[in-house]
C-alpha cells in the first residue's frame, strides 16, 4: 500500500503531475492492483528460477534507414522552424 | 443490409472472380451498412472517397486480369493503432488524436500489396489498455449482439464492425487477449499468432514483447487468407522471426477424421470456477467430448504458472508500456501543451493526453522497474515468462493442441466493471498465458448462451504451427450448435443508445467521412440531422442452438487417460492446483 507521498513519488518519476486531481483518484485503484500482482511473491519459482533462460535481448544493427524525410517529421511536429523541433527552456527548472 | 455482406471473404472472391458483383459494389454496401449500424460506433475515421477509390482500382486491375489476389477488392478494416501512411491513427487517444501517419505499417504495405480495401480505422481501449473498449478517450463502442453490452477489448472496435457484418475481415492487435477475448464476445474466429509470426513494425506498442497482430474473421478459411497475407519475416521488427516465411499456406480445410484418432488434445477447466459462467463450461465441455467422440485423447493440463499469470502479465506489460509510453511528451508528435519549461510540457501533455487506464499503466510499469522492486518484481516476472514458455514447449510434447474458454463469460454490460480494474482484468485470465508463451491461439465460436449471447472458445497450438491451429478451428464448426448461421447478429439497440447524426463536418473530414467526435455520436457530413434508428440486421437461425446450449453435457475429465505435471515444486508450502491453494486463490478473491 502506497502513501500519498510515495504515490506522489511514484507519479513525479512516472512525468505524470501528482497535484493533479485526476491522479490523485488513482491512488485508491493504484493499491488495489498493487496488491493483485504482490500476488507473485507467492509464487516460488525454485531451481527453475534461477535455469529459466529469459533469452537473448533482440536487437538488430543500427543502422540509419532515412524512412522518414525532414519533411515528413515537420509534418507531425508540434512545432518546427527551420528544420529543427521547437521546445521551450529546457534546463533550467531542474 | 445487403445480402452479399453476409458472405465470407473467401465467398466475395469468389464471387468478384465470376463477375457477380464487384469491389466496387461491394464497398458501396459496406459504407451503407457501416452507416445503418453507427449507433455501434466501430470507426474511429471512415473515409468513403478513399475506400472507393481502392475498390475502382481494384475492379480496374480485375478488368486488365491483373488481380493481386484472393483479397483483392475485399474491404478490411483495421485497428487504430496500425499505422497507414496519411491516415489518422489515433489509438483512441486524445494524445494522438490529430496523429497522421508517415508511413505504413508491414501489415498494411502486404494489403496494399494484395489489393485489399483498407475499410476505416477501428476503435480501441486507449492504446490497446482494457478489455472492453471502454477506455477509448474517443467513443463508445458497442456489441453487434446486444447493443447494451461490450464488444470485447482491446480491439472491439474490430470485431463489432465484423460481428455487424459491416466487413468480412478486420486487424486487431493481442497483448493479453485483445483479439481473442473480443472475438469470443462477438461470435467470430480471432487469432493471435505465434509471437514472431507477423511483424510489429508500424503497430504502435504498447508491450513489444507480447504484442502481436492478427485476423478478425467469420470463418476459419477466411482467417487463413487473411494470415497468410500479413505473414512473414521483416528485418525492421527485430522480432520478426524467419520460421514465419514457413506461415503462408493455403487452407486444406478441417482436419480430417483420421487425425482425430491419433490427436491427443489437452483440455483445462479451471478448479475455481467462481465467476465463470455455467454455459461457458458447458460448451467447453461440449466440444471436449465431441473431440473424444471422434477418438481424440483428452488429456487435462494443469499449469504450474497460469494462476499466476494476470500478476506475470500486469507487471512485464505495464514496465514495457511505461518504457514505451515515454515517447508521448509533446515533443516530436501528438499533443503538446502548453508549459513554462520542458519538465511541464512533458507534465502537461502526459496528463491532459492520456486517459485514467493509461496512467495507472504508466504508474504501476514505472513502480515496478523502480529501484528496491526491480528484482521481486520485474525480474521474477521475467523468469516465470520464460518457464511459462518452457511450459508450453513440454505440454505439446503430449498434446496436440490446448482446449479451455476463452473468457470466463459472454459479453458483459457497459459500466459492469468499468470501475473495477480487477474485475476486468480477469475477464483475460485464460488467455494472457499465451502471450506469455508467445504460441499461437485463437477463440473459435461455440454457439450463443440462454440470453442469445455468443460463446468463445480457445484453443492453443504448439510454436509455429499457426495453421495446423486454424484447420482445427474449422473442426468447431461440425459440432452441433456451433457454427454462426450467416455470422449475422440481431442488433439489439437499447434505449440509451440512440446516435446522434448531425450535419456539421469535423475540421479536415472529407466527404463522406464518419467521423464520430464524442461519445455515443457520429457524425456523418451531408447528411440532415435526424435522431438514428437503430436497425435491426437480419436475425440469425439461431433457435437450434440456444437449444444445444441448455442441455448439460456429461463431464468428460473422468475419461481422460493422463494429468501432464511437471516436478518442481511452484508454490511455497503447497503444490499447483491442489485444493488448499484453491481455497486461497477463492479466499483472495472474496476479499
Amino acid at each position: 500500500m502506497l502513501s500519498e507521498k510515495e504515490f506522489s513519488e511514484l507519479a513525479f518519476l512516472a512525468r505524470l503531475d501528482p497535484a493533479d486531481p485526476g491522479l490523485k483518484g488513482l491512488r485508491e485503484d493504484f493499491n488495489k492492483i498493487l496488491d493483485a500482482v504482490k500476488q507473485i511473491e507467492e509464487l516460488d519459482l525454485g531451481d527453475a528460477g534461477s535455469k529459466a533462460e529469459i533469452g537473448p535481448a533482440v536487437s538488430r544493427p543500427d543502422v540509419p534507414r532515412g524512412e522518414l524525410t525532414p519533411r515528413d517529421i515537420a509534418a507531425i511536429a508540434p512545432e518546427w522552424e527551420a528544420g529543427h523541433f521547437v521546445v521551450p527552456g529546457v534546463i533550467q527548472s531542474e | 443490409m445487403n445480402e452479399i455482406l453476409k458472405n465470407t471473404a473467401s465467398d466475395h472472391a469468389k464471387a468478384l472472380a465470376k463477375g457477380e458483383y464487384t469491389a466496387t459494389e461491394l464497398t458501396k454496401a459496406s459504407l451503407a451498412h457501416a452507416h445503418e449500424r453507427k449507433s455501434l460506433e466501430a470507426f474511429n475515421s471512415l473515409d468513403a472517397a478513399l475506400v472507393e477509390a481502392q475498390a475502382k482500382a481494384s475492379d480496374e486491375r480485375r478488368k486488365k486480369g491483373q488481380t493481386l489476389g484472393p483479397l483483392d477488392g475485399i474491404p478490411i478494416a483495421i485497428k487504430d493503432n496500425i499505422c497507414a501512411r496519411g491516415e489518422k491513427v489515433t489509438c483512441s487517444s486524445k494524445f494522438l488524436e490529430n496523429f497522421e501517419a508517415p508511413y505504413d505499417a508491414h501489415v498494411i504495405e502486404r494489403l496494399r500489396a494484395a489489393g485489399a480495401v483498407l475499410f476505416g480505422r477501428t476503435n480501441l481501449d486507449e492504446f490497446a489498455m482494457g478489455s472492453s473498449t471502454e477506455n477509448s478517450a474517443l467513443r463508445l463502442t458497442r456489441n453487434p449482439w446486444d447493443e447494451s453490452r461490450v464488444p470485447g477489448g482491446s480491439s472491439g472496435g474490430s470485431a463489432s464492425a465484423v460481428g455487424a457484418n459491416i466487413v468480412p475481415l478486420a486487424l486487431g492487435s493481442d497483448t493479453g487477449g485483445s483479439i481473442r477475448q473480443p472475438a469470443s464476445f462477438c461470435g467470430l474466429y480471432g487469432l493471435k499468432p505465434t509471437y514472431g509470426t507477423v511483424s510489429r513494425y508500424g503497430l504502435v506498442a504498447f508491450a513489444s514483447s507480447l504484442d502481436q497482430i492478427g485476423p478478425f474473421a467469420r470463418s476459419a478459411e477466411d482467417t487463413a487468407l487473411l494470415l497468410n497475407a500479413i505473414a512473414g519475416h521483416d528485418p525492421r521488427d527485430s522480432t520478426s522471426s524467419p520460421a514465419s516465411q514457413e506461415i503462408p499456406t493455403p487452407f486444406s480445410g478441417p482436419l480430417p477424421d483420421s487425425e482425430f484418432k491419433k490427436m491427443r488434445i489437452g483440455y483445462f477447466l479451471p478448479q475455481n470456477q467462481d465467476g465463470y459462467s455455467k454455459e461457458v463450461l458447458a460448451a467447453c465441455e461440449k466440444a471436449a467430448k465431441y473431440f473424444e467422440s471422434k477418438g481424440a485423447k483428452l488429456v487435462p493440463i494443469q499449469s504450474r504458472y497460469w494462476d499466476y499469470s494476470i500478476p506475470i502479465y500486469y507487471i512485464l506489460a505495464t514496465a514495457e508500456a511505461s518504457s514505451n509510453l515515454s515517447r508521448f511528451d509533446g515533443i516530436r508528435y501528438g499533443k503538446r501543451a502548453k508549459g513554462e519549461d520542458l519538465k511541464e510540457v512533458y507534465i502537461r501533455s502526459r496528463i491532459e493526453g492520456c486517459g485514467p487506464a493509461v496512467k495507472r499503466r504508466i504508474l504501476l510499469g514505472t513502480f515496478v522497474l523502480s529501484a528496491g522492486y526491480f528484482d521481486a518484481y520485474y525480474g521474477k516476472a521475467q523468469k516465470a515468462k520464460a518457464l511459462i514458455r518452457q511450459e508450453y514447449i513440454s505440454f505439446f510434447k503430449d498434446v496436440d493442441f490446448i482446449l479451455q474458454p476463452t473468457s470466463p463469460t459472454t459479453a458483459f454490460k457497459i459500466g459492469e466493471k468499468a470501475r473495477n480494474p480487477i474485475a476486468m482484468y480477469q475477464s483475460d485470465v485464460l488467455t494472457i498465458a499465451a502471450n506469455l508463451g508467445g504460441v499461437p491461439s485463437m477463440s473459435v465460436p461455440a454457439g450463443l448462451d440462454s440470453q442469445g449471447l455468443p460463446i468463445g472458445l480457445q484453443i492453443t497450438g504448439a510454436h509455429f504451427s499457426d495453421q495446423r491451429l486454424i484447420r482445427y478451428a474449422a473442426n468447431f464448426a461440425e459440432i452441433p450448435g456451433f457454427a454462426m448461421v450467416d455470422g449475422v447478429a440481431p442488433g439489439k439497440a437499447p434505449a440509451a443508445s440512440k446516435a446522434v447524426v448531425t450535419q456539421s463536418p469535423a475540421k479536415n473530414d472529407t466527404p463522406g467521412k464518419v467521423a464520430g467526435d464524442s461519445r455515443g455520436s457520429v457524425k456523418v457530413p451531408g447528411k440532415a440531422p435526424v435522431q438514428a434508428k437503430s436497425k435491426p440486421a437480419v436475425v440469425a437461425k439461431k433457435g437450434a442452438r440456444k437449444s444445444e446450449s441448455k442441455k448439460s453435457p456429461k463431464k468428460v475429465v473422468k475419461k481422460t487417460s493422463k494429468v501432464i505435471k511437471k516436478a518442481t515444486p511452484v508454490k511455497k508450502g503447497k503444490t499447483a492446483g491442489s485444493k488448499k491453494s484453491t481455497t486461497k486463490k477463492a479466499t483472495r478473491k472474496k476479499k
